[in-house]
């Protein structure tokens, strides 16, 4: 996520100061539109004012294009804060959400997930366990690549703005899967790898996130890494996520003791290619 | 009209009496009985035409013919069903309604039901609209009968009128020719070895009409490949409008009938249409519920989980769960379609059809002494 925000400082750098006073228009805005409590829906209006799920904040169309724009300053001028761009991406998925919603019912998986609604978590034994497991199992992988990466499951920020709990559920769960994905691609989280994780994402999905990434995210590149990812990483990412079974109907809860090459074979993946 | 010359000579512009001719070809000795109006085809159109040249004073002394295949006595014999509706359903809007006013005393009229409002949404992006009246004095938009009801009216109103109409039905045309010589008027041959010849010749045929065949005008045809899925449907209340929802795969509609019930007319692919025809009753129930409130994403969805013969494509699925489960999501989350009719409690029994939705549009609708009316010419 942090891909967007670094490269539109890098393309706006120069103009500081107008992004200064907008990020703190946008703050008020944001502030204004977050402390709403509860929004004027029309008299007899069926849409629900009140919260449907933990964290929903009920928000009018208009209010969402508000707190998308100041998202959008504020990723800007306040590269720190990862939630401006979740907040972003949780507006600009909302129309394209359904369709992922579409494509689970069409999958038994997908339908048991949207019944089930697991959620990715672990106790610290639970965790300690997976580093337990035999090296060559799903589990191991996923525990050795968060540890390699010195990163955790539980830095996912929340949904707020999706007007429909299954919905809101979706994009939780489109977070809280992203690290399943470099795990299984074997990707890393350097600029290339993440940017070539993006194309995947979006290709599988259509979620506009991904796009945004990728498109601003390709302006980090350095030349020579550019032409690799143009010429290799991405057409790989495209066509890869085409062939594979869509990656939002595993669930990824019972694959840990699967060795991580049946894993890959069943849903008809393969790893990046290497180009040394 | 066209005359031709030595018919004018000969006198046969208006019709000898007695009504039959002899002429001579090739040494063959033929018989044509002569109409001045001779209506193919008895469907609702046929009969209307019937009903409404029989009743103008002006054509009072033309000779009049209906042919049609169907049985007369039967149809006017018509005993509707007790506790149901007869699947088939006209809509009458206010002004055929207008022009069918003599008609309406031989219709069973607590048959039928006028209605004053239609409730119009769609399923993909929300919209909606309510088709009513802008005035509270005007009347129904239409009414709506049952096609075999109406049928029955004509067929009745016609049996007043024998003296001005000949009805020969049981009889189907086989063709329609000229012959070179006198008199130019089609000769109609019919499938009781009979022959007549009209001066004008009213093509109410239908889809396949031989009339249309026989004037050449051409017509533009165009399969749908969609389906009409009706069925007779009791409601859990009361309930005097109609309902049209459009889904991605195709409009429903549910037309209102007296004593809580309704027709549903659903347009669908030809695959679909026969997977809920097939489907057993009481989830095709749930299924019609399913689509006049579901999201369009859920209706597919269900759709989906039906097998061409009607069961579901996986033993471990069981739709009605399915619906269930959807139908809690959409409630939640506030999606169910608000423009929703009363809920259906049940169907009569073996009351689903379907027929082929086609598009025929001819040329011309009238040609050298004819007239397509109806389907023979526009669906
Ligand atoms: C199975 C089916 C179900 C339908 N259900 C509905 C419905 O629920 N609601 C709705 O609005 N519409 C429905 N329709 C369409 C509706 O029936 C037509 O729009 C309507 O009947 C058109 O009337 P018509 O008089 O022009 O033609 P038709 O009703 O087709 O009448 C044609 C008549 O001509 C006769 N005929 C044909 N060939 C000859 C011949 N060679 N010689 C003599 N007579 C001939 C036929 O026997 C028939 O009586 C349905 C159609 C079908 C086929």
């Amino acid at each position: 996520m942090s891909l967007i925000k670094s490269a539109l400082s890098t393309v706006l750098r120069s103009a500081t100061s107008p992004i200064a006073i907008g990020g703190m228009a946008a703050v008020g805005v944001v502030k204004a539109v977050q402390g709403f409590k509860s929004p004027n829906a029309k008299l007899g209006s069926t849409r629900n004012p009140y919260p449907l799920y933990d964290g929903h904040k009920p928000t009018s169309t208009p209010q969402k294009l508000m707190v998308a724009a100041g998202s959008a300053l504020l990723s800007v001028s306040d590269p720190t804060n990862p939630d401006h761009i979740a907040v972003l991406g949780d507006i600009t998925s909302i129309p394209y959400l359904s369709r992922v919603r579409d494509m689970m019912l069409r999958d038994p998986t997908g339908r048991q997930i949207l019944k089930e609604r697991p959620r990715i978590h672990f106790t610290p034994e639970e965790w300690e366990g997976l580093g337990k497991m035999p090296s060559n199992t799903f589990g191991y992988a996923y525990y050795n690549y968060m540890e390699s990466q010195n990163i955790s499951w539980e830095t996912r920020t929340k949904v707020q703005y999706i007007d429909d709990e299954e919905l809101a559920y979706i994009m939780t769960r489109h977070r809280e899967i992203h690290d399943f994905y470099h795990t299984i691609l074997g990707l890393s989280i350097s600029v290339s790898d993440e940017l070539t994780l993006k194309w995947f994402e979006y290709t599988q999905t259509g979620l506009p996130v991904g796009l945004l990434a990728g498109t601003f995210g390709s302006l980090l590149l350095q030349p020579k890494q550019k032409l690799a990812f143009y010429s290799v990483y991405m057409p790989w990412a495209i066509k890869c996520a085409k062939n594979a079974k869509p990656l939002f109907n595993v669930y990824w809860e019972k694959q840990w003791d699967k060795p991580i090459e049946v894993l890959r074979s069943l849903l008809n993946l393969a790893v990046k290619p290497d180009l040394k | 009209m066209y005359i031709n010359k030595t018919s004018i000579l000969k006198g046969y512009h208006f019709l000898p009496n007695p009504l039959y001719r002899t002429f001579s070809t090739g040494g063959i000795r033929k018989k044509h009985k002569l109409y001045d109006i001779a209506i193919i085809g008895g469907g609702p159109t046929g009969n209307a035409m019937a009903c409404a040249l029989t009743s103008s004073p002006e054509l009072s002394n033309k000779k009049i013919a209906l042919i049609d295949p169907g049985k007369y006595d039967h149809v006017a014999a018509w005993e509707p069903p007790l506790n149901a509706y007869s699947n088939r359903t006209l809509q009458i809007t206010s002004s055929s309604h207008k022009f069918l006013q003599g008609l309406w005393n031989y219709v069973m009229q607590e048959r039928t039901q006028p209605y004053y409002r239609a409730f119009i949404s769609d399923s993909v992006e929300g919209g909606r609209v309510i088709l009513e009246p802008n005035t509270k004095t005007a009347g129904p938009v239409a009414y709506l009968v049952e096609t075999k009801n109406l049928q029955r009216a004509f067929v009745r109103m016609l049996n007043d009128q024998k003296d001005k109409i000949d009805i020969i039905d049981r009889t189907k045309v086989t063709s329609i020719s000229t012959e070179p010589g006198d008199l130019d008027w089609p000769i109609v041959h019919l499938s009781n070895s009979s022959t007549i010849q009209a001066r004008l010749l009213i093509g109410a045929d239908g889809y396949y009409s031989s009339v249309r065949k026989y004037s050449s005008i051409y017509s533009q045809t165009y399969d749908y490949q969609q389906h009409g899925l009706v069925a007779n449907l009791i409601l859990e209340r009361t309930n005097q409008d109609a309902y049209e929802r459009f889904l991605p795969s195709g409009p429903i509609a549910l037309l209102p009938f007296p004593n809580a019930q309704a027709n549903i007319v659903w347009s669908l692919t030809r695959d679909i249409v026969q997977k809920l025809k097939n489907l057993p009753e009481d989830l095709f129930v749930k299924m019609v519920n399913a689509a006049f409130a579901l999201p369009s994403s859920d209706v597919e969805y269900l759709v989906d989980l039906i097998d061409q013969d009607g069961s579901c494509i996986d033993s471990q699925v069981d739709v009605e769960k399915e619906i269930n489960w959807r139908w809690k999501i959409a409630t939640k989350n506030s999606t169910l379609c608000e423009n929703q009719p009363p809920r259906i409690s049940s169907i009569t029994p073996k009351s689903r059809t379907t027929f082929p939705l086609r598009m025929l549009n001819a040329d011309r609708y009238i040609g050298e002494r004819l007239a397509l009316i109806g389907v023979s010419y526009f669906v």
